[in-house]
């Protein structure tokens, strides 16, 4: 009889665990620490503190002309995966150097939702929104060429307002364009011959 | 001398026909008492016009003696005058003969003088002639003066053009290059030792006498190779940076691209 009571004890926190676990937000499956979001949920605790944004990745492009591939970055745009370890820079430098234009994607009219306090019930224009601790690209700027920057993009990293329409390489064509941006570039000429 | 009036009143001894009485006197009888009055009448007549033509005469004479006199004090006064004129008359001739004198003498000054502007014109025109070709002269002087000094100022003009030219475009860039050359990580020996060879020659090029054309194209081609290595080296070094994410390094090779500003 007590190992029925306990058996029974049992079943019945693991439904209330169930239940409360549905109240609470949906994480991903892939058990990296994001979520998605849904309207009328309530905040865990362990997600205080997160920020979510609508769920949004870049934007590839491809430069048939050149081979080239490269992903336009939106402000809010969140980084995947696949894109950890691209680098980014600016349009004008993206064009100095490729000399390739890329068009502005239009701009994003949401702002950052910041996850907190815990229980705070996600409302419901947010529902289907990525949420995920914050983090956003570190700009390098050239030390001569103000206008020059550059930023490593990782995955879930968060695009901020500045780096919005900037242009992301992965690394080996972003060494390709430098390498040929640097032999024929304007300041690499000499003098020719009178 | 016969009075025509008394022929015709008659004479006492010649009665008129009719005859008077013994009362009363006869013309005859008048006349005869009236003849002495008659008479004194006319001495006295003759007298008196005697004496008035006398007077007149007087007159007259004083007057023509006195118009004599002036008219000889006028003779003499004119032949004074005509004396004065005369010597004057003299003396213009002679002032006239003089005048001519000094007239044909200012017209052998003249003549003279004309002769001497004709040697003056003469002088003038030569020495107008003469200098023309003094001018000629020393414009042709000038203009090859002109040609040597253009001439020399285009050679050194050229010449320092050149040096210039070397100072600028090859040297400051190679200068430049050595800063980017001693900026790379990876081994830049033989890169370092091909500038130091490269900069040599450029400085004894640019100290030469006479720079050809030749020259300048033969240090422009070796610059060009010598930065082509460079730029080599610092794509690959840019490249490896892209490749390793290291955006600082990157970002100061991309920066030795172009002049830093």
């Amino acid at each position: 009889m007590k190992r029925a009571y306990t058996v029974f004890f049992s079943v019945a926190v693991a439904a209330l665990l169930v239940s409360l676990a549905g109240c609470f937000t949906e994480r991903e499956a892939l058990g990296k620490d994001r979520a998605i979001l849904k309207g009328g949920q309530q905040v865990s605790g362990d997600m205080v503190g997160w920020v979510a944004v609508p769920n949004t990745a870049p934007e590839m492009r491809q430069e048939k002309n050149r081979n080239i591939s490269y992903a336009v970055l939106s402000t809010h745009n969140v980084i995947p995966e696949n894109l950890s370890g691209w680098v980014a820079m600016n349009p004008s430098f993206f064009a100095k150097m490729t000399d390739i234009k890329v068009d502005t994607p239009p701009a994003t009219a949401t702002e950052r939702w910041v996850l907190k306090p815990e229980g705070k019930s996600v409302p419901k224009d947010k529902n289907g929104w990525i949420a995920l601790p914050f983090s956003e690209p570190q700009i390098e700027s050239s030390a001569h060429k103000k206008d020059r920057e550059m930023a490593a993009l990782a995955g879930g990293n968060i695009i901020p307002k500045e780096m919005h329409g900037w242009v992301a390489l992965d690394r080996e064509t972003l060494a390709k364009v430098t390498a040929e941006f640097m032999n024929k570039g304007s300041g690499s000429e000499l003098p020719k011959t009178k | 001398m016969v009075d025509e009036k008394t022929v015709l009143t008659g004479s006492p001894l010649n009665p008129p026909a009719g005859g008077a009485g013994p009362g009363s006197l006869s013309f005859g009888q008048k006349l005869l008492f009236q003849v002495p009055g008659i008479i004194i009448a006319l001495l006295l007549a003759i007298g008196v016009s005697y004496l008035i033509l006398d007077k007149v005469n007087s007159e007259t004479e004083k007057k023509l003696e006195a118009a004599k006199n002036e008219l000889a004090d006028q003779n003499r006064k004119l032949g004074e005058d005509l004396k004065k004129v005369d010597a004057a008359n003299k003396k213009t001739q002679e002032d006239l003969a003089a005048v001519k004198e000094e007239a044909a003498r200012i017209e052998k000054e003249r003549q003279k003088l004309a002769d001497k502007l004709v040697d003056i014109s003469k002088s003038i025109e030569k020495a107008v002639m003469d200098f023309g070709k003094f001018r000629e002269t020393t414009e042709a002087v000038d203009t090859t003066q002109t040609k040597d000094i253009a001439a020399t100022a285009k050679n050194l003009n050229e010449l320092d053009t050149k040096v210039h030219y070397i100072e600028k475009n090859i040297k400051e860039k190679l200068d430049a290059l050595a800063t980017d050359i001693n900026g790379l990580k990876s081994d830049t020996t033989g890169i370092k030792e091909a500038y130091k060879v490269l900069r040599a020659d450029v400085t004894k090029t640019q100290e030469k006498a006479e720079i050809t054309e030749k020259d300048l194209a033969d240090l422009g081609d070796r610059a060009r190779l010598f930065q082509l290595r460079v730029l080599a080296a610092r794509a690959r070094e840019a490249a490896e940076a892209a490749r390793h994410m290291d955006l600082k390094t990157l970002l100061s090779r991309l920066d030795d691209v172009e002049d830093k500003k």
